[in-house]
């Protein structure tokens, strides 16, 4: 799979730019809401616990409800330490098989087999390192949904200190089916990648959902082509 | 450094049945659950309504499956507030579990869940060394130190298992990835017991290395055969394992 040489014409990549923002676009609504609450419930106590957190459920609830939109989980995941009584937490809640929205059952002792170190994984590492927003994959989700989603993230800041971050997942599915009439619009063979040249979504049957497109430059990949500051873009494939 | 959660390697314990015999499935899924360690002792089990939600069994069957484990010994039911179902680990240890299980296999069918199990991990690591960014290439390395680093066999056990699912979600398939806990919970299982000492670690831990140099050089055919080769060392071990067993 070799590198797009070609640049794209605007009039291509525009309609694909704005579907793939507009997903974006809904994600970080969700979860930017969710990190104003938890900032603002976390600046007014001393010693937060788990029961604090109730405002995240109200605000993700009718969402998750509400199967039009691609949203499929959402919630708060606290940073080790920031609450009194649960080192390690995820106020989440995601659909069930049935389109239901349910708390996500975790365990706050590291010592099963089905533990979960989060504090490596690139959708709590890029917030807490950069302070920015981040949209992690497209990647296996085996903590939460455990389908191929897209996780979008928000650091959740109170007086500068990092305490988690607010989130919200999407179905690489859902994803799909909202950038596909985009997609085959277009009369080139382009691609939806990340950063690492992972493919989300393509027009061609030889670049699939997850494959690596090689040689890409991210950083050199010209601005009409990118997706605001996400580490998203629309590319050329062969 | 870690959060236990049951919708991961713990998925193949809480998702749906599908055959015959419901209440000795439900057993079957328990019982290995608690051998693989996933449901470590105490650990408190979800009510009944929700066990058979869960399992999309009635609550009859789940009452069935929890008189046989509570019989077993492997769970205990406390009443009143702050009851439930809560895991019992037998004091001689979860390898004894196993091994029991163990007794039900013939050579021909260990040999036959390993080729399926090698199919798995070959294919998952073959396709992780195509499409793996150089953050999983971290995490699999990360899991590999984990692996070396693990001293005890329960932290051994769970190194292995984190590093299997490392490398089905690093192929970027759901359905690797479920199949690999699946394959995990029935014949993880069995594979620890014949592992864990301090010289099949050390075999561990190479055949992991050599796993996660393949997919970092982005070598399909390499990654695959050292995933291969890994699990049939491993199925290898387990069968004279049995046949040493056997000849007490």
């Amino acid at each position: 799979m070799n590198a797009p040489t070609g640049r794209l014409s605007p009039a291509e990549v525009a309609p694909v730019v704005d579907a793939v923002a507009e997903i974006a676009d809904h994600a970080f609504g969700l979860a930017d809401a969710i990190a104003t609450a938890v900032a603002e419930t976390l600046a007014d106590r001393a010693a937060p616990r788990r029961t604090d957190l109730a405002a995240v459920e109200p605000l993700v609830v009718p969402v998750l409800g509400d199967q039009r939109q691609p949203v499929q989980g959402a919630g708060f995941v606290a940073a080790p330490g920031v609450l009194q009584d649960a080192e390690w937490w995820l106020e989440w809640f995601a659909r069930d098989a049935d389109g239901r929205p349910q708390r996500l059952v975790t365990h706050s002792e590291p010592q099963a087999i089905g533990f979960y170190e989060y504090e490596h994984l690139p959708w709590f590492v890029v917030p807490r390192e950069t302070g920015h927003r981040h949209v992690t994959g497209p990647y296996v989700d085996y903590l939460c949904t455990e389908e191929y989603t897209l996780t979008f993230t928000v650091p959740v800041l109170v007086d500068g200190r990092f305490c988690g971050v607010g989130g919200a997942d999407v179905a690489v599915k859902n994803a799909e089916q909202a950038l596909l009439p985009a997609l085959r619009a277009s009369g080139q063979r382009i691609a939806v990648v990340n950063s690492f040249g992972r493919i989300l979504s393509s027009n061609s049957g030889r670049h699939l959902c997850g494959d690596l497109l090689d040689g890409i430059a991210f950083d050199d990949v010209p601005p009409d082509q990118r997706v605001a500051d996400l580490p998203l873009a629309v590319v050329a494939v062969d | 450094m870690a959060v236990p959660f049951y919708g991961r390697a713990s998925a193949a314990v809480f998702s749906p049945l599908e055959s015959l015999s419901r209440s000795e499935l439900v057993v079957r899924r328990l019982t290995d659950a608690i051998a693989l360690g996933l449901l470590p002792d105490a650990e408190q089990l979800p009510g009944e309504l929700d066990l058979a939600g869960i399992f999309g069994v009635s609550t009859v069957t789940v009452r069935e499956a929890l008189s046989v484990l509570r019989s077993e010994g492997l769970i205990e039911t406390r009443r009143g507030r702050g009851g439930g179902s809560f895991v019992r680990t037998p004091e001689n240890g979860i390898s004894h579990l196993a091994r029991r299980r163990l007794d039900g296999f013939s050579l021909g069918e260990l040999r036959d869940l390993g080729d399926v199990y090698a199919a798995i991990c070959g294919a998952s690591a073959a396709l992780a060394a195509r499409r793996s960014s150089p953050d999983d290439i971290d995490r699999l390395q990360r899991v590999a130190d984990a692996l070396e680093h693990a001293e005890k066999p329960d932290a051994r056990r769970r190194a292995d298992a984190q590093f299997h699912i490392e490398v089905a979600a690093a192929a970027q398939s759901p359905r690797l990835y479920h199949e690999e806990v699946g394959l995990q919970a029935e014949f993880g299982t069995l594979l620890w017991l014949a592992f864990g000492d301090d010289d099949s670690h050390a075999q561990m831990v190479r055949s992991c290395r050599a796993v996660v140099a393949a997919i970092a050089a982005r070598d399909p055919r390499a990654a695959r055969e050292a995933a291969e080769q890994r699990v049939s060392d491993s199925t290898a071990r387990l069968i004279d394992y049995q046949l040493s067993e056997a000849s007490r």
